[in-house]
């Protein structure tokens, strides 16, 4: 027996943490949700000499162009206008400034490709056919559906800073201006980061958008090589070109963020929103409103009309007959979807924890997928899938690719990093001598879960589940690869419309997308406010 | 003491002038007077230590008087009236509880923020200087959250001195630091003060801090100030009932001259027997400190030298004014 108690505590815990069931568990999970991954970079192996070269004779430099063209233009776009955003809603005090803060997170379920079709239909007559398909109005329109991420990332940084710091900063010389340059945006800046490596993320992966405007990208390029050849190894080759790209942003992200941490310990006061002149109070209201209303209001008010007009002339009719199946199943998928993220996140996590860093290493594997662009992820759970149908492993001969099954496994890889990461930053918040008390009452490790953590990070929990829901029901390519036959979601729907060009069509199932998006976005918006945390 | 740090030629002031003089420091939040009407001298290299309890108003007047927070009434730095200068241009160094380090940027670059105008050559010179007031030389490339808690209390401290400002306002500077490490830190605060010969102001709510940091104390409660004197006469001779048994235990017994007069523990001597009841009792090493009921009614607290003879609790006893001194009578 030692005498210290916190020796004695920690050896039981490593001794209860080397319990093989549980390391099984989390190398398993790790292991299939990252194969697919796997099977991707494999590809490179062996190349297909012939696709790639006439690729790269032909159209792969324009995807490439286009790619970073887009992304810069995208990542910077997004990321002054949700950082402006978030500054003017925490620090300054206007009329209507709550409702503005929660309407600016509105775009979050309104799909860059329902935005894109929008815009372009409403450009056309001002700007011309051909005109409007321009990778520019492209750039703008992912901006305005993506600056959401930097906007809420960067809204809980401001919001979580000490205002003695800016105070010490005025003491030491800074005029106000100067103060929020020098110390209040570097030191929100891993935040801002981490949102701008989400939209990055989010423009490496969009097919949907891009195709509306003609700009042929990566992905685009990974669709259809897939469509048009068949061919899924040059697929999965193109596909590494944006792991690749994945791979580098992280890697620039982690570089920016140094040896320096931004938490700050301690009791602190935070930044006090002080009112300000009235002249500024309009232009406040002005620039936020505005965004607001070119992101959400008008893209809405078009869709009604649209859907009005198409009543009008007994179009609609037919269409709608269609709409509750279509429904269903993105409700369906998206169900799913976010039960077997958060089941998988929450156990994951809950193993992890108690496994020290070796184990949190090994369940960080199992999130890769979110570095991975859709059609990526698509590709590769095909091939890996299809390795088990082809050997026959399934019992009862059914086939894995094509399934429902499939499906929710291909999106689970995609989006588990969302709920994982929602869950870890909330369990890391449970004080460890809050577990110690409930243990030396008696408690064993399946009573401390299920009466003090999960209750604790339930409103975490309803965070990460939400931000799961939001993108299983905007998610495009991966569905639209995988879907079993039947199983049309009213992203889908949206494709097939908006790719012939029939807007009017694809007007009853963006409204749908958009209306049902609305509810995880509310989820979201009351559990931040009640101090959810929603990533590490 | 080199002045290689100083880049602002302070103007010569008579030399009665005091460091720091607010008057009438007025400020209302929400219909309330936080800071009513307060006139505060800080002297030349003095420490006043502001002492009070929790919301009675002492922050807000330091913010006040930072310029950080909107006040009425004037604010005179060494006879210069900086009432209408913004924060930037008042030259009033601040450190607060939670140190507010710049989590972003290094030692060197936290202790250099407020004298980036200096020659690069100077800022080095001034970092080395700095890190041996505060006696942590070589830490200039840590980044703050490297540092232990009285570690980054001291760089705080250092960063707020380094533009060599005639005030330095300190807000509970020791509140979120272990008893141990609060004493040491306490001492070489008031040490790096005087090497520089900067007047300070100490915002704290631990009486025992006040008295034994502060060159005079001022007392505050509800937004007023109450007295501001030595600390032996604010404990000694405090204005009133308040004051008296904020700073330390008080009885008070009435006069033969009218009026109370107050009685700390160490005046009190207790007997075994008598008309009195011992309801507690403590040792604490050099005394034991009993709590009576006494045949009034009334409460006191005594302390005896350790080595008399205990008197257990619910024993009868008889207290007794022992003092060696004039008690202090308080007008009421």
């Amino acid at each position: 027996m030692t005498l210290g108690v916190n020796a004695e505590s920690s050896t039981t815990l490593r001794r209860r943490a080397r319990s093989l069931p549980g390391w099984v568990a989390i190398v398993a999970v790790a292991a299939v949700v990252a194969a697919p991954v796997a099977v991707i970079i494999a590809s490179i192996l062996e190349p297909t000499a012939e696709v790639w070269q006439e690729l790269w004779d032909t159209r792969l430099p324009g995807m490439i162009r286009d790619t970073v063209t887009l992304l810069v233009v995208v990542v910077v776009g997004s990321t002054i206008i949700g950082t402006g955003l978030a500054w003017l809603v925490t620090a300054y005090r206007f009329p209507g400034r709550r409702v503005l803060g929660w309407a600016l997170v509105a775009p979050l379920a309104m799909p860059g490709y329902v935005l894109g079709f929008v815009w372009l239909d409403t450009l056309q007559g001002p700007l011309g056919a051909r005109s409007v398909r321009s990778i520019w109005l492209c750039a703008a329109v992912l901006t305005m559906a993506f600056y959401p991420y930097v906007y809420l990332l960067a809204r809980a940084a401001f919001r979580d800073q000490s205002a003695a710091s800016i105070a010490v900063a005025r003491s030491l010389g800074c005029t106000p201006w100067q103060a929020w340059w020098r110390v209040t945006l570097p030191m929100a800046r891993p935040s801002i980061a981490a949102g701008a490596a989400l939209v990055a993320m989010e423009v490496l992966t969009d097919v949907g958008t891009v195709r509306l405007f003609n700009v042929s990208t990566i992905a685009d390029g990974v669709l259809r090589v897939w469509f048009g050849t068949g061919n899924r190894n040059a697929a999965a080759e193109l596909a590494t070109l944006l792991i690749g790209a994945a791979v580098l942003l992280i890697a620039a992200e982690r570089l920016l963020r140094g040896r320096a941490r931004y938490t700050q310990g301690g009791r602190r006061q935070t930044v006090v929103p002080r009112s300000s002149g009235f002249g500024s109070t309009i232009a406040a209201s002005v620039v936020g409103w505005s965004v607001v209303a070119i992101a959400v209001v008008v893209p809405l008010v078009r869709l009604i009309r649209w859907v009005g007009e198409a009543r009008a002339t007994g179009q609609a009719v037919a269409m709608e007959g269609d709409l509750g199946h279509h429904l269903v199943a993105s409700l369906q998928v998206a169900g799913f979807a976010t039960v077997t993220c958060v089941l998988i996140g929450v156990t994951l996590a809950w193993l992890a924890r108690r496994r020290g860093p070796v184990g949190q290493i090994v369940a960080r594997l199992a999130t890769l997928g979110y570095a991975v662009p859709g059609p990526v992820v698509a590709v590769g759970v095909v091939i890996a899938l299809a390795a088990v149908d082809r050997w026959g492993w399934v019992p009862g001969g059914a086939l894995l690719v094509g399934s429902m099954a499939g499906l929710i496994y291909a999106l689970t890889v995609r989006f588990l990093a969302v709920s994982y990461q929602g869950v870890e930053a909330s369990l890391a918040k449970v004080p460890p001598n809050v577990i110690a008390g409930a243990r030396t009452l008696g408690a064993r490790p399946w009573r401390v879960a299920t009466r003090i953590e999960l209750p604790l990070i339930r409103t975490g929990l309803l965070a990460a589940s939400a931000l799961v829901a939001i993108d299983a029901m905007k998610e495009l390519p991966i569905t639209l690869l995988l879907r079993p036959f039947g199983t049309d979601t009213l992203a889908v729907w949206v494709w097939r419309a908006t790719s012939e060009s029939f807007w009017v069509q694809a007007a009853v199932p963006s409204l749908a997308i958009v209306a049902l998006g609305m509810i995880p976005v509310a989820i979201l918006l009351w559990a931040l406010e009640r101090g959810a945390e929603v990533t590490t | 003491m080199t002045t290689v740090v100083g880049h602002e030629l302070v103007e010569q002031a008579p030399p009665e002038a005091a460091a720091l003089e607010a008057r009438s420091i007025r400020r209302v939040i929400g219909g309330r007077a936080v800071v009513d009407g307060v006139d505060l001298t800080v002297r030349e290299s003095e420490l006043l230590a502001l002492v009070g309890p929790s919301g009675c108003g002492k922050s807000t007047l330091l913010r006040a008087i930072a310029g950080l927070e909107p006040a009425d009434g004037q604010v005179l730095l060494r006879g210069r009236d900086v009432s209408a200068l913004p924060a930037e241009r008042r030259r009033i160094g601040l450190v607060f509880q939670d140190h507010a380090l710049f989590p972003h940027l290094r030692v060197e670059q936290n202790l250099t923020f407020g004298i980036r105008d200096l020659s690069h050559r100077a800022r080095a010179i001034a970092v080395e200087e700095l890190l041996e007031l505060v006696r942590l030389p070589g830490l200039a490339k840590r980044y703050p959250h490297e540092l232990s808690g009285g570690e980054q209390q001291r760089i705080a401290l250092a960063r707020a001195l380094a533009p060599e400002p005639p005030v330095v306002l300190l807000d509970e500077p020791f509140a979120n630091l272990d008893a141990t490490l609060r004493d040491s830190l306490r001492s070489d605060v008031v040490a790096a003060l005087r090497e520089r010969r900067t007047s300070a102001i100490l915002v704290t709510h631990d009486r025992d801090e006040a008295l034994m940091m502060g060159d005079r104390v001022a007392v505050m409660r509800d937004g007023r100030i109450l007295q501001v004197d030595h600390p032996e006469r604010v404990y000694e001779q405090p204005v009133d009932r308040f004051v008296a048994a904020f700073l330390g235990e008080a009885a008070f017994f009435p006069h033969p001259d009218g009026g109370v007069m107050m009685v700390r523990p160490h005046d009190l001597t207790v007997e075994a027997g008598g008309p009195d009841r011992v309801l507690a009792h403590q040792y604490l090493g050099s005394v034991w400190r009993y709590g009576i009921a006494r045949a009034d009614g009334t409460r006191v607290v005594a302390e005896l030298p350790a080595g008399t003879t205990l008197i257990e609790v619910g024993e009868t006893c008889t207290v007794r004014v022992v003092a060696d001194h004039d008690l202090y009578r308080l007008d009421e």
